[in-house]
């Protein structure tokens, strides 16, 4: 499955960051852009459902902008 | 059948602002106000216990209803932060209130799910030892164990208690009930050395996967459709976690109810003190509630008002 920097906006956007998401470029940093750390708790979840992967705790730290998601999630499905 | 007649409850009058703890968390008014969605919690005196809490909840229901002491056959308590081990806190409170030597007493260990478990444990004893007047508190005074230095849960936890009073001529009979546990996530909330942990990811995950699942099934299992019931009271956790059940369970806003901003999340307590709320309006005919978290645990009912 291929993971779009668009297909991240849709489903960050499901959160209460709405769609604020639409704007955002793929190298901008999440929190300096206003998600707060409830909607990234969304967030993670809407990506394990969408994707069905496990998103890590100890992971999330290094997870900045929608690239880093990408980078995650595309490595995370290739472990298949 | 027995159900709800009354509720009275009791809220410490003391609080701890979290708009002036801002700063210290490291974090600002919009994130309290709208996400959050609690900007004090109560706090009780020093000296107040858990049952000390529970007496000032019946003086409050005595207050606004005539109560006859001498008919009281049960009182039951649910707390996770008893007096003391030995005696269980439901004979202190017996024992202030001075109700009847026939009259049977027992604490339930049980969280936020307490007081849904609470209502099928009271009905399911009363009617079966054909009792007709029974009491129902919640008490669970968290500031005991909260470290006002941890984010997680010191910015949400409020102290209270509530009495329910149940009869067999209440104002809501009560449908059948859903339950569900999982505990092998049971540290996701833990007290250990005195002191309450949460891990506020796992919590969310778990209400926001669990409770929809849920839902249907309490919808089925007491043939009633969605659009019928008129109000919506969710253990009252967070305003994230209220907004994300009720965008996922697709509820209509309107009925879903948040009003805890002034005394924050009181465990066992939070569905009771909106329902004594909720009771009065008539056009409240069927009220769903719902319960989840310590354990994991989570515990469903539907009210159907009676006149």
């Amino acid at each position: 499955m291929e993971v779009t920097i668009n297909d991240l906006k849709e489903i960050l956007a499901n959160t209460s960051f709405g769609n604020n998401a639409k704007l955002l470029d793929a190298n901008d940093s999440l929190r300096e852009e206003g998600v707060d750390s409830l909607d990234l708790l969304d967030f993670y979840l809407n990506i394990e459902e969408h994707y069905n992967i496990k998103v890590n705790d100890e992971d999330v730290a290094g997870l900045l902008t929608l690239k880093d998601y990408q980078k995650y999630i595309t490595e995370k499905l290739n472990e298949g | 059948m027995i159900g709800i007649t009354h509720i009275g409850s009791y809220i410490p009058k003391g609080r701890i602002s979290n708009i002036e703890r801002k700063t210290q968390f490291e974090t600002d008014d919009n994130f309290i106000h709208n996400k959050v969605g609690i900007v004090n919690v109560s706090v009780k005196k020093t000296e107040e216990g858990t049952a000390s809490m529970a007496v000032k909840a019946f003086e409050e229901l005595e207050k606004k209803n005539s109560i006859d002491r001498k008919k009281i056959e049960v009182i039951i308590l649910i707390t996770q932060n008893p007096d003391s081990n030995i005696p269980h806190s439901s004979a202190l409170v017996h024992a202030e209130l001075n109700l009847p030597e026939s009259c049977a007493c027992f604490d339930v260990s049980l969280g936020c799910s307490g007081y849904v478990y609470g209502l099928s444990i009271a009905k399911s004893f009363m009617e079966n030892n054909g009792f007709k007047h029974g009491l129902l508190f919640t008490s669970d005074p968290y500031s005991d164990i909260i470290d006002h230095e941890d984010k997680n849960t010191s910015m949400l936890f409020g102290d209270a208690a509530t009495v329910t009073y149940l009869t067999d001529t209440p104002k809501y009979d009560l449908g059948k009930f859903t339950f569900g546990t999982i505990g092998k996530e049971c540290e996701t909330l833990i007290c250990k050395n005195n002191k309450l942990h949460m891990d506020g990811r796992g919590v969310f995950n778990f209400a926001v996967k669990y409770i929809p699942v849920d839902f249907k099934h309490i919808l089925e299992i007491n043939n009633c459709l969605k659009e019928s019931i008129d109000k919506f009271i969710f253990h009252q956790g967070s305003k994230y976690i209220i907004d994300t059940l009720t965008k996922r369970m697709d509820l209509d806003p309107s009925k879903v109810v948040f009003d805890i901003a002034e005394y924050g999340n009181t465990v066992s307590s939070s569905i009771p003190i909106i329902l004594e709320k909720e009771m009065n309006r008539k056009s409240n005919k069927c009220i769903y509630i719902c319960g989840f978290g310590v354990g994991l645990s989570w515990a469903s009912n539907i009210l159907y008002r009676t006149d």
